[in-house]
């Protein structure tokens, strides 16, 4: 274990704190305790916090038991009651529980309760029988399993839709640039004071204060009222309902507060931005692959074909899951297609690729 | 299999209160017999199908969040305030208050005549689970009854 230093001199003191020290190790960890004062206090420390068994003992032992004792003060009547109930008392018990509740007129009644809670079987019948035999259940699979294919078909045209409309850019800074364009303001009297009353969070704007923007991420159609506190009377005024995203923003000018709120009305905050909201980029994904395809193929030939096409759909599509999709075509020296091959995370698969000519000859 | 049938649609039924669900439960427990129709033993194929229909049950339940939790035991306050006709209708009153799972035995039990052993290895539970739902449902079941006779 080598001599003992401060950087392992726990392993010996625990060691000598549960009497697994070797009895010539021991002058040595002296000397280093008499070197090392501050780690006597340690050592000393250690040997108080050990831990104690504390007295604790469990009341119910003859809950315990392999079979449920006879009542010698009816703790255990309960049990017996059900043991006898459900047949699992043996014969010598079931007698002398018998027995006791003879004796016993409340206990017996107690007893013909428990006897009350045996269910009896009502008879209900499952009509419908010939939609479990096997030909008709094995239709129903069919069926549901189209009905699947036909779900999947549909969220692969929307995943393949997506891909033409949904844009990488965030919501939030989109949001902001169009809401400079749009909002509208409402002006006070020095006389009034406004309350913005938001019932679901609590919002209050008193005339006084510069308020943060508000984002109301998960709000739509949040009614909002101002109420117009002071003389002459009051009145509560219904302003705007403001939709998800909206932004009320208050800003003093002399005598006047003014509240904007800043519409979303003409925002689309729908899964699919607004055209707007798309990069030229994003427009253009398909045309500029298509361009990069051309030109990988075969610069002088110039065209491309719907493998091509296919590609840049499953670029799309892996740009959209974030899972690898790839359609590798092989070229001969003459541009043409010779093998194709498909590529998943999940598998591949790959064909060799017929073309005119060869077709012809054979 | 008509016989099966009814008993599994009732096992079912008294357990979600709910015909159609309990039928789409019988539909998927033969459904999934005739899948596996080959690897079941004829012997087996009563205790195969409730334990199917049982454990297709349990999805749905947690699948609509209705699940109480196993060991969640709802022994409150009863407060009766239907007029009870008979104690058929009293134990049915009770039997809905049960816990899912101390419903699902006593019904294997008193319905369909199960040893703990055989609704043990219907519900995947130990056989001494099942004695202490059994144990803890009866006594639930007495009380109901008990109060109810004392209001009566």
């Amino acid at each position: 274990m080598g001599r003992i230093n401060r950087n392992n001199y726990e392993i010996f003191f625990l060691d000598y704190l549960e009497g697994n020290l070797d009895e010539s190790v021991l002058p040595e960890l002296k000397e280093f305790i008499a070197d090392n004062p501050d780690l006597e206090e340690e050592l000393s420390s250690l040997n108080t916090a050990r831990l104690t068994p504390e007295e604790t003992s469990f009341n119910h032992k003859d809950g315990l038991r392999k079979n449920p004792v006879l009542p010698d003060n009816i703790s255990n009547f309960e049990e017996l009651c059900i043991g006898s109930l459900e047949n699992d008392l043996t014969p010598s018990q079931e007698k002398k529980f018998k027995q006791f509740i003879q004796h016993s007129t409340k206990h017996r009644k107690e007893f013909e309760t428990y006897q009350k809670t045996r269910l009896t079987p009502e008879k209900i019948s499952f009509n419908d029988k010939n939609s479990l035999k096997k030909g008709r259940i094995y239709s129903l699979r069919r069926n549901r399993i189209s009905q699947i294919a036909l779900a999947a078909s549909v969220a692969l045209l929307a995943g393949v839709f997506s891909l033409f409309y949904k844009s990488d850019m965030n919501t939030d800074v989109y949001s902001n640039k169009l809401s400079k364009h749009i909002k509208y303001t409402i002006r006070e009297t020095s006389s009034q004071k406004y309350i913005l009353d938001d019932s679901v969070n609590k919002l209050k704007l008193s005339d006084t204060k510069t308020y943060p923007i508000k984002f109301y991420d998960s709000l739509p159609n949040v009614l909002i009222k101002l109420k117009f506190t002071g003389s002459p009377v009051s009145e509560e005024k219904t302003i705007k309902k403001i939709q998800a995203k909206s932004v009320i923003i208050t800003e003093k000018k002399g005598n006047e507060n003014i509240f904007t709120q800043i519409s979303p009305g003409k925002i689309q905050y729908s899964a699919f931005p607004s055209i707007e909201a798309r990069s030229a980029r994003d427009k253009n994904f398909l045309a500029e692959k298509i361009d990069q395809l051309k030109n990988k193929i075969n610069p002088e030939k110039k065209s491309f074909s719907l493998i091509n096409l296919a590609d840049a759909g499953l670029e799309g599509i892996s740009k959209i899951t974030g899972k690898k999709l790839d359609l590798k075509p092989q070229y001969n020296s003459q541009g043409e297609l010779k093998r194709l091959a498909f590529t998943t995370e999940i598998f591949r698969f790959s064909t060799n690729v017929k073309n005119k000519e060869q077709a012809d000859k054979k | 299999m008509d016989q099966y049938s009814d008993n599994i649609y009732r096992f079912i039924l008294k357990n979600i209160k709910d015909e159609d669900k309990a039928k789409d439960v019988v539909q998927d427990t033969y459904e999934k017999l005739w899948v596996r129709a080959d690897s079941v033993s004829f012997n087996k194929v009563r205790s195969y199908l409730f334990s199917t229909a049982y454990h297709t049950m349990i999805d749905l339940i947690r699948r609509e969040k209705k699940y109480t939790g196993m060991e969640e035991i709802n022994q409150g306050e009863h407060v009766y305030e239907n007029q009870y006709k008979g104690l058929n209708e009293v134990l049915e009153d009770a039997l809905k208050k049960l816990p899912d799972i101390q419903r699902s035995v006593v019904l294997l039990r008193d319905y369909e005549g199960y040893t703990y052993k055989e609704i043990a290895g219907i519900t995947g539970l130990s056989e001494s689970q099942v004695k202490v739902y059994i144990y803890r449902a009866r006594v639930t079941l007495k009380k109901h009854i008990g109060s109810v006779e004392k209001v009566i």
